[in-house]
């Protein structure tokens, strides 16, 4: 990790001083955590909101010593002492004043320009949904020609000695460029198209723009991202090829043991399930006399495979919970924790990575749970709105391309924390696929997440720490883990029509 | 308490003051480019100077305040 500071290094390095004055550790590049959220400023660096507050703390600490001052100078009214004391006193008043003026003017240039930046962003994504119907009506308009031309192209490109694309030559090039699909560019182009899929249908089949606008996120919210992915699953139903078709799940409880509890975003993140048999965790808190609360922590995708097979933490579980249906590993989640003795009046907290953070998204939203805490880890948006006094973070990489396959952010009141994985020249390794997404580049994250210190930030993780430790010392929770491994259980084939049946139909006929 | 004995607490709340100002105005507060978002940091950096220079006047006047008080202690004590 790369940070900088400014004024004596001794100093700086020593963080907060007893009179609460710190000088501010600057991080830079893709050190920096950008914060998303509800609240004065919408949209700030960690930085500079635990600027403005320490500015707002300078301010009361002057104050305060201007009064002590003015105190000392009314006590030698006729001394020497008595000019420069209050000479002290203005000084100290006047650096209180300016240090109060210069947080709120912090706070109001913040709010104006991320106010600004939000309009250009949703202006832009209102001209991208008109362009994606535009771009659908033309296409439709130009595909009997482009069908009719086909015959002709292949010849002309045969002369010319072109020949098509191979995906596995795309495939290799793409691993050996991640830079082209690891950068906030892609990722908000990416964004984008997910978001304009169902506006390019609707163009292709005729339906004017206005009205797709209308029917789409920006106007009524008929259609949007979870429209696309329904109409996917249908389509993909309809055409009896056996992908993205859900199946029952069963879930079978791998362990028990037990473990201190998790305090801060590293700990957490390190207890989301990660072997390839294990599924879900659940975390039994017990503190005296008070009721017993849970975390449960959601395994990220396990299958990229179209068709379901065994694994529920699949492409199809991904499909579907992004369509607002009901996901193999959603359903698998519940089973644990219904196994798990968690009713729907105890406290929980989800933490979920990547799907993980996709399905704790919809639990929280669901209403089904007394959801406490939601910490999500590079998972793609939910359209479900999270209940305001759900405490926690979504953390997410701007470079990584998974989180835009949810499509533009839902307007609710989670605080996102944002980063950017490797920035502009960085070396990015090609070994894994999508490397922002990777565990190890969402690991360093979470070390800066509990190094924030602004805050808005604090108030998140503080209050997700709190959880486990209940009114008492952390070290007071009994802590009993539970881990799960889920599959897919094959649907009951259908039962052969009773022969009294088929006779009587019989004899209908 | 004594003429003495009171000049000699306000010397040391004095020397409190003086202390805490010290600080602040070697650790003036300041952000970085990188953390800032958007236009004007030019603004903030310039009130950001203003506060650090307000500071360091904080720090010399009470200085001056510390050596008319000592002095004030050391004729009374004489």
């Amino acid at each position: 990790m790369r940070r900088r500071e400014h004024g004596p290094p001794q100093d700086a390095a020593a963080g907060p001083a007893e009179d609460g004055l710190v000088c501010v550790p600057a991080a830079t590049g893709s050190d920096e955590l950008v914060v998303r959220g509800s609240g004065a400023v919408a949209v700030a660096t960690d930085a500079l909101l635990a600027h403005a507050a320490q500015l707002q703390a300078l301010a009361a600490e002057l104050h305060d010593d201007a009064v002590r001052a003015g105190d000392l100078s009314a006590q030698h009214p006729a001394g020497a002492a008595h000019a420069p004391l209050e000479a002290s006193m203005w000084a100290l008043w006047h650096a209180s004043d300016r240090a109060g003026r210069l947080a709120a003017g912090l706070v109001a240039a913040q709010d104006a320009y991320t106010r600004a930046e939000l309009f250009a962003m949703d202006l832009t994504r209102v001209l991208s949904d008109w362009a994606a119907v535009v771009a659908g009506d033309r296409a439709r308009r130009i595909l009997p020609f482009w069908l009719a031309t086909g015959p002709l192209r292949a010849w002309v490109g045969e002369r010319a000695g072109l020949h098509q694309p191979d995906m596995e030559e795309m495939k290799a090039w793409l691993e050996e460029n991640p830079q082209v699909y690891t950068n906030p560019q892609f990722v908000e182009l990416l964004r984008r198209a997910v978001s304009g899929a169902d506006d390019f249908v609707l163009g292709a089949a005729g339906m004017p723009p206005m009205l797709a606008l209308l029917l789409g996120p920006h106007g009524f919210g008929v259609l949007g991202v979870d429209a696309s992915a329904r109409a996917l699953m249908t389509g993909a139903a309809l055409s009896g090829a056996g992908v993205l078709r859900e199946t029952p799940v069963a879930v079978t409880r791998t362990g028990q043991t037990t473990q201190a509890p998790a305090r801060g975003a590293v700990e957490r993140f390190d207890r989301i399930p990660r072997e390839e048999e294990e599924h879900v965790r659940i975390e039994l808190i017990q503190i005296a006399d008070q009721e017993p609360r849970y975390v449960v922590y959601i395994a990220p995708t396990k299958a990229f495979e179209p068709a379901a097979t065994g694994e529920p933490w699949d492409l199809t579980s991904n499909v579907a919970a992004i369509a607002d249906l009901s996901p193999g590993s959603l359903r698998a989640v519940e089973l644990a924790m219904a196994d798990a003795g968690i009713g729907a009046h105890a406290p929980v907290v989800f933490v979920g990575y990547s799907q993980g953070a996709l399905i704790a998204d919809r639990l929280a939203a669901s209403g089904n749970w007394n959801t406490v805490g939601l910490e999500t880890w590079g998972g793609p948006m939910s359209t479900a709105a999270v209940p305001p006094d759900v405490a926690g973070l979504a953390i997410r990489h701007t470079d990584d391309p998974v989180t835009a396959l949810g499509g533009p952010d839902p307007a609710d009141h989670r605080m996102i924390v944002e980063r950017r994985a490797f920035r502009d020249g960085e070396s990015i390794p090609s070994t894994d696929p999508f490397p922002s997404h990777q565990r190890a580049a969402y690991r360093e994250t979470a070390e800066l997440v509990d190094a924030a210190r602004s805050p808005e930030v604090r108030e998140q993780l503080d209050a997700l720490d709190g959880f486990v430790a209940g009114h008492a010392d952390a070290s007071e929770a009994e802590v009993t883990v539970f881990t799960y491994r889920a599959e897919r259980v094959p649907p009951p084939e259908p039962a052969p029509e009773p022969a009294r049946a088929r006779s009587v139909s019989a004899s209908s006929s | 308490m004594t003429d003495v004995g009171i000049l000699a607490v306000h010397v040391s709340a004095v020397d409190g003051l003086l202390h805490r100002a010290t600080r602040r105005a070697l650790l003036s507060p300041r952000i970085d480019p990188a953390s800032w978002r958007g236009p004007a940091y030019g603004a903030y950096e310039a009130a950001a100077e203003e506060l650090a220079g307000d500071l360091r006047h904080a720090v010399a006047c009470l200085q001056d305040a510390r050596i008319a008080l000592s002095q004030e202690l050391a004729r009374a004590t004489a």
